[in-house]
Formats: structure tokens, sequence, C-alpha cells
């Protein structure tokens, strides 16, 4: 029988659909409740929210959902929330997604891993599981979490995954909180666990429109700090960088909105059926029980895809994307306004340039340029980080920090933003 | 009478154009998340080395891995 690679395959089932509206990859949100309180989680709801597990897809809605899916063509699936293991059926999903043949990853944090759970997953084995590590120590996991017992619960959960060598990753969100152990968790993850690592330091304002999480987001230096503290991760981002100004022009300009995979080959769809361009873009969504999956990918999806800018912005002839993590879905969630640049983002940016050594190139009317209003506040950061001023290794734990109010609790934002359904 | 492609309604000339059978080959494939082509992320606005496959080959969308 022939062989081949997975990338060879993967590569080859991409450039199959390139160029075409196909629903390869798609991420379903089983549920947004959870055991865990992460102070800078985006979605999450607590485990006893009758409310929200009423509204949530049935199990018979959920086979449909899945044929449906399938008969569109996607691939590759990914089972995330709140937490997947929060619905005592998930196992049926799951099993009823396997028959259709997905390629399924599984996000986790692992807190609700039994034995029954790992045993059937080593005999129904998932594409890839990702759990999430909040800390490498009890008291910061614990602290991050804000649940007693659930470091303990998350290692156990880890060791009956491995036990059974499920293909696992761990990763990390480093916050004001965890930033002092995001190297231990990945030796813990590469060394005890022989395991791969990654962290991303981005994080957003919850989809219900609360700021909450911004109250432990890394400041752009710490975040720059601990990004290029690595060596691999220094030299990446600069290799990205080079290449990016070795173009003619910004190699990203668009006329469209949406700019990235989200509504070509990819899609979200949210515990209560409603299918949007990805897990962070609410602002438009189709309501998969008043139709189908087919119609809510092919006419509104594509609707929304092909939405053009209505002006000009300063990311239009920014240089330095590949050092950026600004994307449509973060303005809505941080602006309310897919279009408008999110100054946080912006800022880690240039900072990220400054620090690599890069000259920014001018690109309209930017606060983080020179001239703007943080220039050389940025500038003195890159000066700390260069000069060793922001040692990662010598972090100490957070204090407790006082957590920014939600800013509303039910009559939603007050933004027009979309995303918590007030506006709707 | 007629001809064999009468009978079964077959057009010769459309044969004659037509790809030479090639019987279905199976192709194992070891599935290896770690071989992703396009990266991995819990939220789609991830750029640089937190996006395995961020800008490789399809201009910087990182989804969940594939």
């Amino acid at each position: 029988m022939n062989e081949t690679t997975y990338s060879a395959f993967s590569m080859a089932v991409h450039q199959r659909t390139s160029g075409k509206r196909t629903p390869m990859e798609v991420s379903i949100e089983l549920t947004h409740r959870c055991p865990l309180e992460c102070q800078h989680c985006y979605n999450n709801l607590p485990m006893a929210d009758k409310s929200a597990r009423k509204r949530e897809l049935s199990l018979a809605e959920y086979k449909v959902l899945l044929d449906q899916i399938a008969d569109s063509g996607c691939f590759w699936i990914l089972f995330t929330g709140g937490e997947i293991f929060a619905r005592a059926d998930f196992l049926d999903i799951y099993a009823h997604a396997k028959s259709k043949g997905f390629l399924i990853t599984l996000f986790t944090n692992g807190t609700m891993v039994t034995e029954r759970i790992a045993n059937y997953l080593a005999d129904y084995r998932p594409f890839a599981i990702e759990i999430t590590l909040y800390g490498a120590t009890r008291e910061t996991y614990d602290a991050l979490t804000q649940i007693p017992g659930s470091y303990d619960r998350c290692m156990r959960g880890i060791r009956l995954l491995l036990d059974r060598k499920l293909p696992l990753k761990l990763k990390t969100v480093p916050t004001t909180i965890n930033r002092h152990e995001v190297y231990e968790m990945q030796r813990m993850a590469e060394q005890d666990f022989g395991v791969d690592f990654k962290f991303d330091t981005a994080i957003n304002p919850r989809t219900d429109c609360s700021q909450s999480p911004i109250a432990v987001r890394l400041t752009p230096e710490d975040a720059v700090a601990l990004d290029l503290h690595e060596p691999r991760r220094h030299s990446e981002y600069k290799a990205l960088i080079d290449r990016d100004l070795a173009q003619p022009g910004n190699m990203f300009s668009a006329e469209d909105v949406y700019t990235c995979g989200g509504g070509v080959s990819s899609c979200a769809i949210d515990p209560y059926g409603h299918i949007s361009i990805c897990v962070l873009s609410h602002q438009e969504s189709y309501d998969w029980r008043s139709g189908s999956f087919s119609a809510g990918w092919d006419e509104f999806l594509g609707r929304v895809r092909a939405k053009k800018r209505t002006r000009k912005t300063k990311c239009d002839s920014c240089r330095i994307h590949s050092l950026c993590g600004m994307c449509a879905a973060n303005g809505e969630l941080e602006n309310g306004d897919a279009e408008s640049p999110v100054e946080f983002l912006c800022q880690v940016a240039h900072l990220r340039a400054m620090a690599l050594g890069v000259a920014v190139p001018a690109h309209g009317d930017c606060e983080c340029c020179e001239g703007g209003s943080v220039h050389a506040n940025l500038v003195q950061s890159a000066q700390r980080i260069l000069n060793g001023e922001v040692n990662v290794g010598t972090w100490i734990p957070a204090q407790p920090s006082v957590l920014l109010p939600v800013l509303q609790q039910s009559s939603g934002c007050g933004s027009g933003c979309g995303s918590c359904g007030v506006h709707a | 009478m007629k001809n064999e492609a009468e009978m079964t309604g077959h057009n010769h000339d459309v044969q004659k154009d037509a790809k030479p059978y090639e019987a279905p080959k199976i192709i194992r494939v070891s599935l290896r998340p770690d071989e992703a082509v396009l990266g991995h992320c819990k939220t789609p606005s991830v750029r640089g080395p937190a996006a395995s496959g961020c800008g490789v080959i399809f201009g910087g969308c990182s989804t969940f891995g594939s």
C-alpha cells in the first residue's frame, strides 16, 4: 500500500479547495459552561447556568448538524467550549462526528477527563487534543482559574491521556497572574510530559462585551519581553518581518473587512447554533435552527465575507502586519467595530518591531510611530527590553488585582457591538 | 441488426476521448498533528511564531490546525 505524510496529504486537500469557498474546518463550541472561572476567558459561563444549558443544541440537533457539515465537504472539526466535557453527552456527540469521518481536534482544560473518557478516546482517537495550562504551580493555576483543586484535576487529566498515548499538546495564555511561570510551563510540557508547548499573549474582551479579561492582560512591554525571551521566537519574528519588509508594499492590503480564512475555508458555530466567521466574531451570525448549515455557509457567510471596507485606516499602509494580531474580530470585540484598529495590538506590534531593531515605515496617522502620543513610551520600553531590564526570569507572582467591572450585566455594552446579543 | 454501441447507448467517439480507467488506490496517511499545514490557535488573531502555519501558504490565516 502506498503511503504519504500527513503534511503532504493536508497540503493536497487545502490546495484542491484553494480559491473556492468550502467549509473545510468548522469550530464547534459545544457549551460556554465551564467548571473553571478563568479571569482571562472570553466566553465562559458557570456550570450551573441552567439558562445557557437549556439554550444549547441537543444531541439530536448535533447529529443533524454534523450530517449537514459532512455533506458540505468539511474535513476538520474542532470541539471547544467553554469546557467540552461539561456536556454529559459529549462522547455521544463525538461518536457521531467520528462516524462521519472527520479529523477531530479537542480543546479542553483537562480537569473533567476521567478514566472512562480517556479509555473511550484511546479506542476512538481524535486527531489532536490541546489542554491549556494556567500555571506551573498549584498556587498560580488555582489563582487564575479561581477554583481550588483545579490544578490537581488538570494534572490527573494530562496523565490519563498520556498514559494512553493520545496526541496531546499543552499551551497557555500568559496573564499578569501566571506570566512568571510561562517558561516553567514550557519546561514541564517538554521535559516532564514530552509534549509540544506554545503560548499566545492575545487576550480579548469577552464576547458578551465584558472588559473583565483586560484586567489580567499583560502590558505591551511584558508581552513583547516574554515573546522575545526565547531565541527561537525572536529569530522567527525577525524572519517574518524581514520577509514582509522585502515586499514592495503591504502584502496584506485588501478591500475586504475579513482577510482571514473565516468564511472562506472555516467558520464557527456557538452552543446555540449560531454560525459565524470565527469564535470571536459575533456581530453577524446565522441561526442554524431556522435553516440549514449550507444556507448559513453558502448564502449568509458568503455575504458577510464579501463585505467591503468603508474607510481607510492606519492599518492599510502598515508594513508590520506579521507582528500584529489585528483582525476584524478583534476590532469587533475591542472597539465594537470590525474596521477600527485595536490600539493595544498596534502598540504590541510596534514594540516588537522596535525590540527587533526594525524601523517601521510611516503609515499615516499612527499614535505608535514617530510623532505619535505613545511613541516615546514605546521607545523607552524597547530600550528596557534590549537592555535586559525586563527580565522574564526574575518575574515574581502578581499581587491580587482589582478586576475591571463588567460593563453591562444584562443590557448590552451600549456600543452597538452586536456581540452581546442585545443590539441585534 | 443493431451493433453493440447502439444497443448499449455508448458513443465510441466519447469513449475515445475519455481518460483511461484507473483503479482506485488506497494511500495510507499517518495522522500527525505536528505536521499541520495551517496553524493552531484558540483565537484566530495570532500572528508570528504562536501560529505555526501563519503566513506559510495561505496568507496568514490560523485556525485550529489542519
